[in-house]
């Protein structure tokens, strides 16, 4: 079946958006559609405009094994039977074969020995596409293969779901790609030759998920706007031509004011684990706190250290390049806690609970937590010891 | 029929309410065995969040980027976790199938309904009911893998079609049969309890026949009030989860509202379950019961 649209570009001129969408899956026609308008839309502002007068979207049969795929102009995707508005699906599949559009065919990247330029960058928008004009994703899991329930599995048998909670749980940005770095953290980095990773897995996240998420780590390091900037800068510079990392790295170090090299070796070119604690908050004095600060693995990241009081919150920076070092801090005000890199900006800490201490012991989130498991777990054993 | 059921079902109700007291032993060990699993993870909660500021975020709003950090943190326990609940599960559905003997046999003889009679009848049963569990386990575990080799079928039949909300159907029908052959193993085992119990034999297998006998010729009641004390089960859980979500976590008060208002739900669940065997016994002594006709003098 097909039907089009239009998108009408910010000068008056417009594109022409074909959609070829399989008959059981008409209900998508509209979810499609306007899914590839927010796409040129955010490019548009973004990157930079579309440079074509069509645009074609393919919902392909299942069966095909070629559904997710990227040419000049036109893209192929599919839906799943129950796709609801919060699981944002099939629209980050639009948002990704999309992206394509720049990051394979405007900007065409040889994807065999740099995969991460197109599908890292893809992730990275596709994103971005989606927290700007579908913010309310949920989590979700599914039953019986086909039906997705918002909420959270914690076991289950067959598919039949056995302690698990029905909630809406927001799924902040870049979680997926979280999920998918935490599949595989040391081998092999995002710069090595794409086609040389030693297995699937390690292929998928260096090219997909960790790029994502140190886009991601980029963009909050040096604020939206400026990478903004660097990426309209980089598609103007390169667009109909065949850039390289090292090309969008120097657009980088051209558009930020410190050197940012030692930033391509820690999240491009090596597989480092990174991870910071505040060990502890000791009062010295009437008026001066130390902040025992520790690096706990090899990852090194520019961070803000802060100490937060009743009245103010105090800030030092860090390179972070020791192992440990004590941060003082005066005060007359009553402290509270000590925070390194209060901001999340190094998505791939792999723990965000240690990066604070507070001077006083919280147990109220675990008893929370606890109290939920213990409900459950009496449920379940209610359930499963009861049916024989 | 209905008056009868609705009798049954009331009268069941009355002999669950003179034996009240039990439903908080149930309970007890009920808690007792979710905190062996819960204990853990509150360490492994406490050891990651007793002085981080995140603590003060999740106790407001849920923070899923924190929970697959945490699931991640702590691979090495969640990796335990299906092992510890088959095992809790295992000890738990001996501690059910010993205070079902229990329960049963103060339920057949009303009169005798001292907490002495509820453990007497516990031991004395308790290993021709688990020998009846067994033989459930087994039939639910040929199910199991006969749904499993099913869905393995469905996905080879369907895997050129594009025919998705059929297989989907199909899919899902397994579900629908494995839920109907569930409740139905269920009944024939309870019942199969029941009579082992309220007739004192001990020929397990004579009495699951004897027992599935029974609920064919009389099915249509017995699967009725099933389904009745069922639904009445049902009506909790939706009353819960309306009033339980709307709790607010903080302050603490709120939380403690929240976990009474749980707890409340699993006693009631535990009187629903007490409930289907009361019900069980009084359907299986009426409708089993031999008519002796009265002698002309």
């Amino acid at each position: 079946m097909h039907r089009s649209g239009i998108y009408t570009r910010k000068d008056g001129s417009q594109v022409l958006i074909h959609a070829y969408v399989q008959p059981e899956r008409e209900k998508f026609f509209y979810r499609y559609i306007e899914a590839v308008k927010n796409c040129l839309e955010y490019f548009e502002d973004n990157l930079g405009e579309y440079p074509y007068q069509t645009i074609t979207l393919v919902d392909v049969p299942r069966t095909s094994g070629s559904g997710g795929m990227e040419y000049p102009t036109l893209f192929t995707v599919s839906a799943e039977l129950f796709s609801p508005h919060s699981t944002g699906w099939p629209e980050y599949l639009v948002a990704h074969e999309f992206s394509h559009q720049y990051f394979q065919g405007l900007l065409a990247n040889n994807e065999v020995y740099e995969a991460w330029l197109d599908e890292g960058f893809a992730s990275y928008f596709a994103t971005k596409i989606m927290y700007k004009y579908y913010p309310d994703i949920l989590t979700f899991f599914k039953f019986a293969s086909y039906i997705p329930i918002y909420g959270l599995e914690f076991f289950s048998y067959k598919e039949i779901p056995i302690i698990y909670t029905l909630a809406e749980i927001h799924l902040p940005q870049a979680t997926q790609s979280l999920v998918s770095y935490y599949r595989n953290m040391t081998i092999g980095s995002i710069t090595d030759t794409s086609y040389l990773h030693p297995s699937r897995l390690a292929y998928l996240v260096n090219s997909y998920g960790k790029p994502d998420l140190v886009l991601h780590i980029l963009e909050r390091y040096i604020g939206y706007e400026n990478m903004m900037k660097l990426m309209k800068e980089y598609y103007n510079k390169y667009k109909f031509a065949h850039p390289t990392g090292e090309d969008f790295f120097n657009v980088v170090r051209k558009n930020v004011k410190e050197d940012m090299t030692w930033f391509f070796d820690e999240f491009f070119n090596s597989a480092k684990i990174f991870d910071y604690k505040v060990s502890s908050v000791t009062k010295v004095s009437q008026t001066e706190y130390e902040v025992l600060v520790e690096r706990l693995r090899d990852g090194i990241f520019r961070c803000d250290v802060y100490l937060y009081t009743d009245k103010e919150t105090l800030k030092q920076k860090w390179d972070g390049t020791e192992r440990w070092k004590i941060f003082r801090f005066k005060t007359e005000n009553r402290v509270i806690a000590a925070e390194v890199d209060p901001h999340r900006k190094n998505l791939l800490d792999i723990n965000f609970a240690n990066n604070s201490f507070t001077l006083e012991s919280r147990i109220w989130a675990s008893w929370s937590l606890a109290i939920r498991v213990f409900f459950w777990v009496q449920n379940a054993l209610m359930i499963l010891g009861s049916v024989g | 029929m209905i008056q009868y059921l609705k009798n049954t079902i009331v009268h069941g109700t009355r002999t669950v309410f003179h034996n009240f007291r039990l439903v908080f032993l149930m309970w007890i060990f009920n808690a007792l065995s979710a905190l062996v699993l819960t204990v853990p993870i509150l360490n492994i909660l406490m050891d990651n969040l007793g002085r981080s500021l995140l603590s003060d975020q999740l106790a407001v709003q849920f923070d899923y980027m924190w929970f697959v950090q945490f699931q991640t943190l702590y691979k090495i326990n969640f990796d335990q976790l299906p092992l510890s609940i088959y095992t809790l599960v295992s000890i738990y559905t001996l501690l059910q199938t010993f205070f079902l003997g229990g329960l049963i046999s103060i339920f057949h003889t009303p009169e005798k309904n001292h907490i002495v009679d509820f453990f007497y009848g516990g031991v004395k049963y308790f290993f021709r009911f688990v020998k009846i569990t067994l033989i459930s386990l087994a039939l639910y575990f040929i199910a199991f893998v006969i749904i499993d080799y099913t869905g393995k079928l469905i996905h080879l039949i369907f895997r050129n079609s594009e025919n998705v909300l059929l297989e989907f159907i199909f899919f899902a029908l397994r579900y629908v049969l494995l839920v109907f052959f569930i409740g139905i193993v269920s009944i024939i085992s309870d019942y199969s309890k029941v009579s082992l119990a309220v007739n004192d034999r001990t020929k397990i297998f004579r009495e699951v026949y004897s027992a599935t006998l029974f609920i064919k010729n009389n099915f249509s009641i017995v699967f009725t009030a099933f389904l009745i004390v069922a639904v009445i089960g049902a009506i909790g859980a939706v009353v819960y989860n309306i009033i339980g979500p709307a709790i607010p976590r903080t302050p603490y008060y709120m939380l403690l509202l929240s976990f009474i208002l749980q707890q409340m739900l699993i006693i009631f669940r535990l009187l629903v379950r007490m409930l289907f065997s009361a019900t069980e016994v009084n359907l299986y002594k009426d409708l089993s019961a031999v008519v002796i006709p009265a002698e002309s003098h």
